[in-house]
């Protein structure tokens, strides 16, 4: 209830956001490389990359924490490029604890709207509303060393939303968290963006925290945006196969393509790929079932281990280890020799060798 | 025998031994002090009063005193201007190389650490000249010293104020405080002097303690300062000196005192979650 009219009060109509070829220059090292990236107003866009892929400078660019060497970056059309962080109209919440630790911590809400010179009754108000927001209506008067790491992100997050920014940025919040927390946080970071309808850019090298809360995933690599869909599209149509090999987990094997078709796995499967001949196939764990062999098999199990809802077993396949996912109703011992069925309907491919693999 | 050699649980020293240590030290500390104030309450004629105390502030004294006086005022001067000083330069400039050219710091680091390597003797023969300059512009009068001294409190100024820097993450809190709207001077005054709170005072008094017991620069620049007040005096009255040694020691225990209770504050951040 009370999260509700918080939403209300604090909730506007999302802005759009633009990078228009946007390079960043680092004397020989770029960045940024001519990024282009679209968000619609509302929406919530993951940057994820392995570290040095630019994800972070970009993140910093729109908040104006770095300038740009070329290209434009707009909010609602508007060129921003030259505008000064404190003028950006943006909510920030950093990686490491950023709350003010001499403030307690309705006062770090508060200093944003103390920034906008908002009246001592309105800011109170706003700022209580923005704590309960982020469920911490009760501890408004504790300081940054007496609460936990969760608890101090969260009030990062009730700060930043404080004044209404038209973009919320989220640069890794949550990397600094134990598992748990950092789920639940995750999962309550999407709440409150959808109950605001705010747009946010969200950073993160955890493509699980990217695919559970984006609209869209932004892939980025060596400064670009290698792919850019929904979470579904980029785990079941990688464009590329640093795509298909950084989101989720991938069996790259040894096949033979011809006219649309590869041969992996003893199986004929369909690829939209062009490329012919000798290929690297990339194959999700969970598109690969396990059947008790018939005859001899194809491969014998490895090892096998337990996650709970299913089990992840490696089958050794002429020497080379191909991981399968299945419910963990079955089971198979190591050393029994067991056949296997590619169940994709389509499956990613690239040249041999792949110059993308890492 | 086996009760001899058993662990002893949690490793900590026995309470006996905790005690007996403690009580050695103290009394070393203690000796000189007593004997300094046990000193100052012999009468001239035998026995014990407070008659050199009384003496201290008995207005028929005043001529007699007035170097001492002198002496005093101008350490007292002296010790805020060196503070101001510090706090102008040095923390500015330390708050810019974290934040803006942090490749800087061992440079800044060793800079500051130097004058402890220099003996104050020769840093008297380096100064001198300089002094001859400094008279010609600002005049002799006893504040310039805080030039001096400004060099002095380099390193006890640079490690007091970079424990702070090294405990927060001011680079992110600068950068928070920006991204919620605020200009480069309210992000000194709201948010860096306040977090650096800690070790400023530190700084601060740690500067006064060091200016007030200072001899060698002031000596040796032919200045007045309590030091040099004090080893006048105590050529002819050994008592008077002895009293405002003893009352300056306690003072500079005071200030201790006041860090230790500053720095044991509230810890910086929690690294938990």
């Amino acid at each position: 209830m009370t999260s509700m009219s918080a939403a209300s009060a604090l909730a506007r109509p999302g802005t759009a956001v633009e990078f228009a070829s946007v390079v960043k220059q680092y004397g020989e090292h770029r960045a940024l490389d001519e990024l282009e990236l679209n968000i619609e107003p509302g929406e919530f866009v993951a940057l994820l990359g392995p570290s040095g892929c630019g994800k972070t400078t970009a993140l910093r660019a729109l908040a104006g924490l770095e300038t740009v060497s070329s290209g434009t970056v707009s909010v609602d059309g508007n060129d921003i490029s030259r505008i000064p962080v404190n003028r950006r109209d943006m909510g920030m919440v950093f990686q490491s604890y950023s709350l003010f630790p001499h403030m307690t911590v309705t006062d770090n809400v508060e200093f944003g709207l103390r920034m906008r010179r908002i009246q001592v009754t309105e800011r109170r108000r706003l700022a209580a509303e923005s704590l309960e927001l982020v469920g911490l209506g009760a501890l408004g008067g504790r300081f940054a060393h007496q609460l936990s790491g969760g608890q101090q992100q969260r009030v990062a997050l009730a700060r930043a939303l404080v004044t209404r920014p038209g973009v919320l940025l989220l640069d890794e919040p949550l990397s600094a968290l134990d598992a748990k927390v950092r789920v639940q946080l995750r999962d309550e970071i999407r709440r409150i963006q959808q109950e605001l309808g705010i747009t946010t850019l969200f950073v993160t090298h955890d493509q699980d925290e990217a695919l559970a809360v984006a609209d869209r995933v932004a892939v980025m690599r060596a400064g670009r945006i290698e792919q850019i869909g929904t979470p579904e599209q980029l785990y079941s149509q990688p464009a590329t196969t640093f795509v298909a090999d950084f989101v989720g987990q991938s069996n790259q094997l040894e096949g033979i393509a011809s006219e649309g078709v590869v041969q992996v796995l003893g199986q004929r499967l369909p690829t939209r790929d062009p490329a012919e001949g000798h290929v690297l196939c990339f194959l999700r764990p969970e598109d690969i079932t396990v059947r008790p062999a018939n005859g001899s098999g194809l491969g014998t199990v490895a090892s096998s281990s337990f996650h709970g809802s299913f089990r992840r077993t490696t089958v050794l396949v002429e020497g080379r280890a191909v991981v399968t996912q299945h419910p963990a109703s079955q089971s198979y011992g190591v050393g029994t020799d067991v056949d296997l069925v590619v169940s994709a309907t389509e499956v990613t491919v690239s040249a041999f060798p792949a110059p993308n693999a890492r | 025998m086996a009760a001899l050699t058993a662990p002893r649980i949690g490793g900590k020293p026995s309470r006996w031994t905790t005690t007996t240590i403690l009580g050695i030290v103290g009394v070393i500390f203690a000796i000189p002090l007593v004997s300094m104030a046990e000193f100052t309450l012999r009468s001239t004629g035998g026995g014990y009063g407070f008659e050199h105390w009384l003496a201290l502030i008995d207005p028929e004294n005043e001529r007699r005193y007035r170097m001492l006086w002198a002496g005093i005022r101008n350490s007292l001067l002296l010790a805020p201007s060196t503070v101001a000083l510090m706090l102008v330069l040095l923390v500015p400039t330390m708050i810019l190389v974290q934040l803006r050219f942090p490749r800087l710091r061992r440079l800044l680091e060793l800079i500051c650490l130097l004058p402890i390597t220099v003996p104050a003797i020769a840093l008297v023969v380096g100064l001198a000249p300089v002094y001859s300059v400094i008279s010609g512009v600002f005049g002799s009068s006893a504040w310039t010293l805080a030039f001096a001294y400004g060099i002095l409190v380099l390193p006890f100024a640079y490690r007091a104020v970079q424990s702070n820097l090294q405990a927060i993450d001011l680079v992110t809190l600068t950068e928070a405080a920006r991204t919620l709207g605020a200009s480069w001077p309210t992000v000194i005054i709201r948010v860096i002097v306040p977090a650096l709170r800690t070790g400023l005072l530190a700084a601060s008094v740690i500067s006064i303690a060091v200016v007030l017991g200072e001899y060698t620069l002031a000596s040796l620049l032919n200045r007045q300062n309590l030091q040099t007040a004090l080893v006048q005096v105590s050529k002819s009255d050994p008592y008077t000196a002895v009293i405002l040694s003893l009352l300056s020691l306690l003072f500079a225990f005071a200030l201790l005192a006041v860090i230790g209770r500053v720095g044991a504050g509230r810890p910086q951040n929690r690294t938990t979650s």
